[in-house]
């Protein structure tokens, strides 16, 4: 026979006075008891701590109830830990409701009684909409075993390379002619990344070149240049995409790929200096970092190592100047308003290349803040300042030209003064920026972006539940360092596994239900639905695809007929929340009064 | 030359003016005048057959006839003198009685006038040249604009004699005002139930070819051969798709006034105007139209179609019939009667508030309440001295209905017609007339010009006083409900469609019959008929008849196969050309057009003007202004005019 | 305790954002109650409405803010819902200030904290619901569960996207709503008081004869009112039909 349960327990956490220092719990526990159908009330110092999860499990497997309500800390908190232990008493999930007496009560008033009256409202308002839930089960997907790497850069090619040594299938979809990404165009990498070859230049290749042979040398990669994303369909675990190449002069092909999960390592675009013209960007011997490598490469592969010669007459310079933050940190109209992470770092690095070649140039660097709280990266800097190289901390504010001779004048901020000086190199250290790219992979994948136009740095801690198989490496999240980006690709790559391992995802029921008798096909629901999660087709009402689905609900609250419910967050179970905000609700205040 | 003069006598219409025996003897002096003679009725038998006997005795070559207007008997008096073996257009005419005896008082004086009269005629008859008659190969179709009761019935009947139609209806549905009218005087006949199978005989006619919700872009040509383009709006809906179950309009959420029931009710931006609507199909009314696409959406058919654009269909006809109907004068034009007061409306929106389609389902109540005191004012902006002096004919009748039925929906109503002249004329209307009086409908007289003003009633939301002097004197009415007949005036888009047709307006703006008595169907375009109120207000009876007359000009000209053209038309004296091309610029018929003359690059290359004759309707505009005088209009050639005027100057 | 505020925060943003707030222990008044649902689009305005019914003094809608939505639009909707209730609600006087919309970011503790203050004290200074607004809003409330205006504004975004003048949009929303709101008041007048006729209803609404008949030809023709007799006054007298909802 099967056991009878329809009780209610009502857990309170003082969380070690956090919550019991503002809200008198005893008496919003008696007020709990008194409500209708909780059959247990119960507290805990610490309900999130082992000795508490252990309690909570003991209680309810004992009680004969099938609701529950946390009253603690935020469900953002510790949810997950009480639902796990909830389930794991075998009552549903989708039957705990919280009331989040911490952020929302203890820790954001300051009169003790109000504060308990309103802890018990909160209550009330979760015991009430308990009532009125649902057991739901998780909607399953599975997965499919290939992976889609936009982007071959380090942090695609991480990704790629761990994901294959498991023995999934990678295809990366790369728009230039070759892989390798920007790091390709870097001529030394700084402080020192390890390549294991004892060589006074840190060129990437050592480190780098190693790791496209590994690429084209796995079996279970394959590498699409001069390609790019077409269109896209599907759903987590189960993508159609269209990837369109070059394959010759002026021809192309179309390729189908289905993939399960897409790696997004689409790396930043370098600022372009010529939006500000402070800089003098249009003067010969005004350059960029990036065009610095450049020549450091050139002159390297024509023999005879890493040269610096000014491009307008191919002599030795007496006097660089960087000008660091160059369109970072909103210094001039024009600028992006973030830091762009690397270039007081690679700043540095140059300057010390130039000083160790030319001993007699004059090294300046222009910098505001020098930002780089990285391992190795203090001592670096403290070294360089030692080797003569000049730091002014200040804004440039002019760079001209006049008969051929380079003029800068900027600000001395340490001594408070602003000089002019001659000078025979200006190098920019520009920043970076999302890739134009960025707007129409967002849209395909509906991946967020964030404030700057980087794909969004998701915490999966504080994000419940990721609904697109789709993960983001590298400088397609904002600048990075080498290493970072790298460690990127390691984590996508992880995600992925995980994903693919398993052979599925389970994902929140969390959805509309359709009542087709009073379905109107009027077609709103489509239209304001970005993830193609429901659709009025042939049939008689509109359908929900669940695995497209994000559960936002707003189609429910659009639906011209009313004929959508939200699974877990229904009218009714709104309006209960509604209805017992203040006191209780008029038909059981009459029931208790009659 | 040897010409005859016949002096016509019109009983006393022509002699009691004029010295008539005195005009032919004067006329036996003049210059080639063979034989002159007078007599009583010249266009009688015995007056045509003097004339044909004279033809042959004398081997006359031109003949004169002084009696009435050209326009009269012309062509009577050109068929004599060809069956006596002349060319038609050996002919010339004096118009003694309209131009002369008619309006002089002098009997001397006006015999004088007639004897200049017959000089020029005789001068110009000298001129005179014989012309052939043109004739023109005729495409068996017809054209009908406006599918009210008038084009339906044209329609039909052109079908049914097995003919091709075109009927274009610029409204989404056929029908016209009939359609929105309730009863029909005097026969209190339910006007749908007579109407609708009529406009299903429309559509199911396999000869007839219905555009609605289209318009007439062009017309080309000349009789037997127009070549018309009609521009057919788009209804964002796809026509062969739309099943008119009407569910996009029950979802529609953009309600609008409904123009067929005058503004008293309401309809979608998704429409069909009446319940009994042909074709059946929905039209989007974009300028009410948010966008939402819920039609489009809700549609089973997928027959909504936003991208719709407008369509132009082409085609070639032998005939028209104009049958635009007529618009209603907009009351507020006349602030005395208080329109715009709530209970203060038309004749035609009673007939909405009456009809059983209509917004109160055929209550007749005025937000809400159900009248007691019914004033109905006739003439409202009819026979007005010096503005629109004529009468819209169908008012008394239906005023008279309408407070029949006021009586039959409402007993204890007190219903008052204010009306100037009962005007009852036709078959069964004084019989009704009558009877509504018997039926207690009181009728009290005013005059025109006198004072009468309709205003709210103080203090009363629902009720207004009529204020008008009567035959009782100063009188005051309270009322409940005022019903004003207002004047039926051509319709605002008729000057556009005169462009298309060539044809003429009358004074009062509808469209002119080539006579007003004998000719009333054609127009002063050879292929071109009116059916209905486009030619002037009538009744559905008369428009009907109309209606079917048309059809039978239309049928006669279609049947022919082959039609008279116009022999009065312009030459083209190539030597005087300069090519300048005035004439092919003022031409209003495009008839004139250049025409090269030597080869391309030599140089005797010149273009010259080239008249086509199909086209040419002989008005001689190009001809006055050719600068080169290059042109002449046959049968009004400048040495012909001159010659009529030196025969004026002669007396 | 007055004023009473109920928050709807979205789960992304503004959820979050109260407990930064928490975290951060900014203090606010302890007038609001959060209800937490995953977008700001899924605030049914009905819901709001309700709220209002069900004692709220004030509501407020927070999201995440414009171009951040996790779900990338559903702040708009609820901003265009909010909007134009807020135009109701002054033309009703009830008080446009009673609802609002705010953008919260998840960091924006000290935001969520100080919003809720002043919000708290903005309904504080409007005062107390008068005794006829309750049933205001439960036309209101009709209306926006009704049919016709959830269509029109459901599909103003797919009318924007393909190309509608976004300021006739607008009108045409207020444009309807007003017009059902009239319907919904006749109803809930017949409802209430039994059979009366369009010169009694138009009194007691203050509306014209013609726009209050208008109301009634609508109502009959969707089945909630039928004819009945005709009064002494000669005004015909509907009745509502029972039954109905």
């Amino acid at each position: 026979m099967k056991e009878e349960k329809d009780g209610m327990a009502v857990f309170f956490c003082h969380c070690d006075g956090e919550v019991s220092g503002m809200v008198d719990v005893p008496a919003v526990m008696e007020y709990a008891a008194t409500l209708p159908k909780v059959t247990i009330v119960e507290e805990h110092e610490h309900l999130c701590s082992k000795e508490g999860i252990a309690r909570l499990k003991e209680v309810l497997r004992d009680g004969k109830v099938d609701r529950v309500v946390m009253a603690a800390c935020s469900p953002r908190t510790h949810g997950d830990i009480f639902l796990n232990a909830v389930e794991s008493v075998g009552i549903n999930e989708y039957l705990v409701e919280f009331a989040n007496l911490r952020e929302q009560c203890a820790w954001v008033h300051e009169d003790r009684e109000e504060a308990t009256e309103k802890a018990k409202d909160l209550v009330r308002m979760a015991v009430f909409r308990a009532m009125e839930l649902e057991p739901l089960d998780r909607i399953k997907l599975s997965i499919f075993p290939s992976v889609l790497v936009i982007g071959g850069g380090v942090a695609g090619m991480e990704a790629a390379l761990n994901i294959a040594s498991k023995g999934f299938k990678v295809v990366i979809v790369e728009r230039a002619e070759e892989i390798g990404g920007r790091v390709r165009k870097l001529s030394t990498t700084f402080p020192t990344i390890s390549c294991g070859i004892p060589c006074r230049h840190d060129c990437p290749e050592c480190e780098f070149t190693p790791k496209v042979e590994e690429i084209y040398a796995a079996g279970n990669i394959e590498v699409l240049t001069s390609a790019e994303l077409v269109d896209v369909e599907g759903r987590i675990g189960d993508y159609k995409v269209k990837v369109r190449r070059k394959v010759g002069e002026g021809e192309e092909e179309v390729r189908d790929l289905n993939v399960g999960t897409v790696i997004i390592a689409t790396g930043s675009r370098t600022f372009d200096p010529g939006r500000i013209p402070d800089y003098g960007y249009e003067f010969e011997d005004v350059i960029t970092s990036e065009e610095l490598e450049l020549m450091y490469l050139q002159t390297r592969k024509g023999g005879g190592g890493a040269k610096l010669l000014r491009p307008s007459d191919g002599r030795v310079p007496k006097r660089v100047d960087f000008i660091q933050c160059v369109g970072s940190r909103g210094l001039k109209p024009g600028s992006n308003p973030y830091c762009s992470i690397t270039c007081c770092l690679y700043a540095i690095g140059h300057a010390r290349a130039i000083k160790e070649m030319y001993p007699d140039t004059e090294v300046y660097i222009h910098y505001t803040n020098i930002q780089a709280p990285y391992r190795g990266f203090e001592e670096y800097y403290a070294e360089t300042s030692s080797l003569g190289i000049k730091f002014v901390r200040g804004a440039v504010d002019k760079v001209e030209e006049q008969g051929g001779q380079l003029f800068i004048g900027y600000e001395d901020a340490d001594l408070q003064r602003r000089e002019e000086a001659t000078t025979d190199l200006v190098v920019l250290s520009v920043g970076q920026e999302p890739s134009d790219n960025t707007t129409k992979l967002s849209e395909m994948f509906h991946v967020e972006r964030d404030i700057d136009g980087f794909f969004m740095e998701v915490n999966p801690r504080v994000v419940a539940e990721d609904k697109t198989g789709v993960f983001v490496a590298g400088c397609a999240l904002g600048p990075r360092n080498i290493r970072y980006a790298v460690a990127d690709g390691r984590a996508a790559a992880e995600n992925a596994i995980r994903l693919m391992e398993q052979g599925f995802v389970e994902v929140e029921p969390v959805i509309p239900v359709v009542d087709e008798d009073k379905c109107i096909r009027c077609g709103v629901c489509e239209s304001l639905c970005r993830y193609e999660g429901i659709k009025v087709g042939e049939a008689e009402a509109a359908e929900v695809i669940a695995a497209l689905c994000r559960g936002c609900g707003l189609c429910v609250a659009s639906c011209p007929a009313k004929a959508l419910q939200m699974k877990y967050y229904s009218d009714d179970q709104l309006r209960t929340l509604l209805r017992t905000a203040f006191s209780m609700p008029v038909a059981v205040a009459e029931a208790e009064r009659g | 030359m040897r010409i005859g003069v016949y002096v016509c006598h019109c009983g006393l219409n022509i002699e009691a003016m004029v010295d008539v025996e005195e005009v032919a003897k004067f006329a036996a002096t003049l210059p080639d005048v063979t034989v002159a003679r007078d007599y009583k009725y010249m266009c009688s038998d015995p007056g045509q057959e003097m004339i044909k006997k004279d033809i042959q005795e004398f081997e006359l070559e031109r003949v004169v006839v002084a009696s009435c207007s050209p326009r009269m008997h012309e062509p009577t008096f050109q068929v004599t003198i060809q069956e006596a073996g002349l060319n038609a257009y050996c002919f010339e005419m004096a118009n003694i009685r309209e131009h002369c005896s008619w309006v002089h008082t002098d009997k001397e004086r006006a015999t004088e006038k007639a004897e200049a009269l017959v000089a020029a005629a005789v001068f110009k008859a000298s001129q005179l040249e014989p012309l052939e008659t043109i004739e023109v190969d005729v495409t068996p179709t017809a054209l009908i604009i406006g599918a009210g009761i008038a084009g339906m019935q044209a329609a039909l009947d052109i079908a049914d004699e097995g003919f091709k139609v075109y009927l274009v209806e610029k409204e989404p549905s056929i029908g016209g005002h009939m359609s929105q009218l309730d009863k029909t005087f005097p026969t209190l006949d339910c006007s749908a139930c007579i109407l609708t199978p009529k406009m299903v005989d429309v559509a199911r006619h396999e000869n007839i070819e219905l555009i609605t919700y289209a318009e007439v872009e062009s017309i080309g040509g000349y009789i037997g051969n127009f070549k018309v383009k009609v521009r057919k709006k788009p209804r964002y809906i796809d026509e062969t798709k739309c099943t008119g179950c009407g569910i996009c309009a029950q979802h529609c959420p953009v309600k609008a006034l409904n123009e067929y029931d005058l503004g008293l009710g309401y309809r979608k931006a998704t429409y069909v105007p009446f319940p009994q609507a042909i074709p059946m199909k929905y039209t989007i009314d974009r300028d009410n139209c948010i966008q939402c696409r819920t039609c489009e959406h809700v549609c089973g058919m997928e027959a909504v179609d936003f991208e719709q654009k407008e369509e132009f269909l082409e085609f070639d006809v032998g005939a028209i019939v104009v049958a635009t109907g007529y618009d209603l004068l907009d009351p507020l034009e006349k602030p005395e009667f208080g329109y715009g007061l709530e209970n203060v409306i038309t004749g035609l929106q009673f007939e909405r508030l009456s009809n059983a389609s209509g917004p109160t389902a055929g209550k007749l109540i005025i937000n809400g309440k159900v009248p007691k005191d019914v004033v109905f004012i006739s003439c409202v902006g009819s026979r007005e001295k010096g503005g629109r002096e004529y009468c819209s004919r169908f008012c008394c009748m239906y005023n008279a209905k309408q407070a029949h039925l006021v009586g039959e929906k409402i007993p204890d109503a007190n219903v008052t017609v204010l009306y100037t002249d009962m005007r009852a004329y036709g078959e069964g209307f004084e019989e009704f007339y009558n009877r509504v009086r018997e039926e207690g409908v009181k009728y009290v007289r005013r005059e025109l010009d006198d004072p009468i003003e309709v205003k709210k009633k103080d203090g009363e939301e629902d009720r207004v006083v009529v204020v008008a002097k009567t035959e009782n004197g100063l009188e005051e009415y309270e009322a409940d409900l005022v019903v004003l007949a207002n004047a039926a005036i051509a319709r605002s888009d008729t000057e556009k469609v005169r462009r298309l047709v060539s044809a003429s307006r009358s004074r009062d703006g509808f469209f002119l019959e080539l006579h007003p008595k004998l000719r009333p169907i054609e127009t002063t375009v050879d292929g071109i008929f009116l059916a209905g109120c486009a030619q002037a207000p009538k009744d559905i009876p008369d428009s009907v008849a109309q209606g079917s007359a048309a059809a039978s000009y239309v049928c006669s000209l279609l049947s022919q196969k082959r039609a008279k053209g116009e022999s009065c038309i312009s030459v083209v004296n190539e030597d005087l050309c300069i090519g300048c091309g005035t004439c092919v610029s003022v031409c209003p018929y495009g008839a004139m057009e250049f025409s090269e003359r030597g080869s391309y690059g030599s140089s005797n290359f010149r273009k010259v003007a080239q008249n086509i004759s199909a086209l040419c309707k002989g008005c001689g505009t190009c001809g006055s202004e050719c600068p080169g005088r290059a042109i002449d209009v046959k049968h009004f050639k400048d040495d012909q005019i001159l010659a009529q005027v030196e025969g004026i100057l002669s007396v | 305790m007055f004023p009473k505020i109920i928050t709807f925060c979205c789960n992304w943003c503004a959820y979050p954002g109260a407990d930064f707030a928490g975290i951060s222990h900014f203090k606010y008044p302890v007038n609001a109650r959060i209800i937490r649902v995953m977008c700001s689009g899924r605030v049914d305005p009905g819901l709001v409405l309700e709220a209002f019914i069900s004692g709220a003094d004030g509501v407020m809608v927070m999201g995440c803010h414009p171009g951040e939505c996790h779900y990338e639009h559903g702040n708009y909707e609820a901003e265009r819902r909010i909007k134009l209730l807020r135009y109701l609600f002054d033309k009703y006087e009830l008080g446009g200030k009673r609802l609002r919309v705010e953008w919260i970011a998840a960091s924006e503790g000290r935001k969520f904290a100080e919003v809720t203050a002043d919000f708290v004290e903005t309904v504080r200074k409007i005062g107390a619901f008068q005794e006829k607004a309750r049933e205001i809003l439960e036309v209101m409330k009709d209306t926006f569960y009704g049919e016709r205006l959830r269509l029109a504004l459901g599909a103003a975004s797919r009318a924007l996207d393909s190309g509608a003048d976004g300021e006739k949009y607008e009108e045409t929303l207020k444009k309807i709503a007003e017009e059902e709101m009239k319907k919904y008041r006749v109803l809930q007048t017949l409802r209430k008081e039994g059979e009366l006729c369009v010169r009694v209803v138009a009194e007691k609404l203050g509306l014209s004869l013609r726009e209050t008949f208008d109301c009634f030809l609508d109502l009959k023709h969707e089945g909630l009112i039928e004819e009945g007799d005709i009064g002494e006054d000669r005004y015909m007298i509907y009745g509502f039909v029972r039954g109905e909802r």
